[in-house]
């Protein structure tokens, strides 16, 4: 009978045991911790909300005349960054010619004066991210969320904007550029600025 | 009960005392720690230093505390800086799991910290975390890591600690500009502790193995000028490119030497006087803080050095 008795609590507390404990691997885990989506988000930002501030883009000749006369009113009213500092990012827009190409950039004219270098392959970094102003750093906790949707969007434009436009631009063609222009405020360039594309259409 | 007239005289003795200690509390200047992982590097001197002249310039009293990279003596100063009523911590941390303790103790105290530089690895302890933005920083030294080499040669990585956060937000800023280059090979990545003479030492065994090697990436400066010591010993300095991180005074020099090729250039008097700020707003009632603030870093190569000295000064 007392063995009967000690068998049935150790079964007992075998079940309670064995439905209490789950063994899952780390990795599986860590995913269902780590909710935020940054791909849905940057697909979300650079097709959805980014265009609806397309025509607010600062022709970059004006852009340009004002960092020269008044540059601090330039970054007042038409730079953003999350981060804090002497950065600040623009989005700009302009036609040009392309009046050359390499590996890594198109040197595109908007007058004799002024050149732009269209980057096509080193499109990294935060311009593109922070030059519309949309996104605000106090949603964001974890900083690792910013970089990724950072990445997220470099990457979309490099597999999406550049492709088609390197496989079709040549010299002499006309084009019409969106894009973001990282300048430091405290030496700001005065020509051949460099620029990361978010749209380019051909003339 | 009754009380004798000694005890009567001690217990309005003791009570007086109180009241004057929590008059003097009250009526005093208010007062601003300044915590540092440790003040043997210079770069965290020049952080703690701008903190507390900062503090000072806004009307506080400003006490500097050295942690000596110990958690247990960076607790001692919590515990002193709690019971001494402080009304902020301006907080370098020295370990990012082992000091998120010493920041909870503070906050349940009532006593806000802003951490400078180093983060916590958590996101409600601190007020708010002002941060190099290294990741960001490192990829603008990838790009250029990658420009330089024309996106192709062996390299060699040197790592700083591998407990710390920075370590790994500089690496993986770095490899997410140049790991999109698959002729641009890593031969070898070891660890050097964010040390000078480590650096050196581990550099010298690396290039007896790998003596083909085209750059070297380094988490921080002191191991960048390390690793350029052991180029110069292998006699192969001229033919490797060095890429550091920090914007020390030694490589500023370096790069205009043509010695280092590029560095990412923090500002701890950015941070310093931001956590200062901060902490002032908080103590005058602001309670809205965006939980971590990145603070930009710069690329410095041979075409802009003129435009830099130590620090972002």
């Amino acid at each position: 009978m007392k063995f009967l008795k000690d068998f049935l609590w150790v079964l007992v507390v075998l079940i309670v045991g064995y439905f209490s404990i789950e063994i899952r691997p780390l990795n599986e885990l860590k995913n269902e911790v780590e909710t935020f989506d940054h791909v849905t988000y940057a697909q979300n930002y650079v097709n959805e909300e980014l265009p609806t501030v397309y025509t607010d883009a600062i022709p970059l000749p004006e852009l340009v005349q004002r960092l020269q006369s008044d540059k601090q009113g330039a970054f007042e009213e038409w730079s953003n960054a999350i981060a804090v500092g002497n950065i600040g990012y623009f989005l700009i827009q302009f036609t040009a010619s392309v009046e050359d190409k390499s590996d890594d950039e198109y040197l595109l004219a908007i007058s004799d004066e002024l050149i732009v270098r269209l980057q096509t392959e080193f499109i990294y970094g935060n311009a593109i991210r922070d030059a519309s102003g949309l996104i605000d750093n106090k949603e964001f906790q974890n900083t690792s969320d910013l970089n990724a949707i950072a990445a997220e969007v470099n990457k979309m434009i490099r597999n999406t904007v550049i492709p088609p436009f390197k496989e079709k631009a040549k010299v002499g063609d006309t084009l019409q550029v969106i894009g973001a222009m990282e300048v430091n405020k405290k030496f700001p360039p005065t020509n051949q600025f460099k620029v990361l594309p978010v749209q380019i259409k051909f003339q | 009960m009754k009380l004798s007239s000694t005890k009567v005289f001690l217990l309005v003795l003791a009570l007086a005392l109180g009241c004057k200690q929590q008059e003097d509390k009250n009526s005093g200047p208010k007062k601003m720690a300044v915590i540092i992982s440790t003040l043997n590097n210079p770069w965290f001197v020049f952080l703690g230093e701008r903190a507390a002249a900062k503090a000072q310039e806004l009307g506080y009293e400003a006490k500097i505390f050295d942690s000596q990279n110990n958690t247990a003596l960076e607790a001692d100063h919590f515990d002193n800086v709690i019971v001494s009523g402080f009304d902020a911590v301006l907080f370098n941390p020295t370990d990012a799991d082992g000091s998120v303790v010493n920041v909870k103790k503070a906050k349940e105290a009532g006593i806000p910290v802003f951490c400078m530089d180093r983060e916590i690895n958590s996101l409600n302890a601190a007020t708010s975390q002002i941060l190099s933005d290294s990741y960001s920083g490192s990829i603008a030294v990838g790009a250029y890591f990658a420009q330089q080499l024309n996106k192709k040669g062996n390299y060699v990585e040197l790592l700083g600690l591998v407990g710390d956060n920075n370590t790994w937000a500089r690496s993986n800023g770095f490899h997410s500009v140049v790991d999109n280059y698959p002729e641009l090979k890593m031969v070898a990545q070891q660890n050097a502790d964010f040390d000078r003479n480590k650096a050196l030492e581990v550099m010298e065994s690396i290039i007896q193995s790998n003596p083909n090697i085209q750059g070297v990436f380094c988490g921080n400066d002191a191991m960048a000028m390390g690793a350029y010591q052991a180029l110069v010993g292998a006699g192969i300095a001229d033919s490797v490119k060095v890429f550091g991180f920090d914007g020390a005074d030694d490589v500023v020099s370096a790069i205009q030497e043509g010695k280092i090729t590029a560095t990412g250039m923090q500002f701890p008097n950015v941070m310093a006087e931001r956590a200062a700020i901060f902490a002032d707003e908080y103590i005058r009632g602001k309670r809205d803080f965006a939980q971590k603030i990145p603070v930009a870093v710069e690329l410095v190569t041979a075409e802009n050095v003129e435009n830099y000295a130590a620090y972002g000064e």
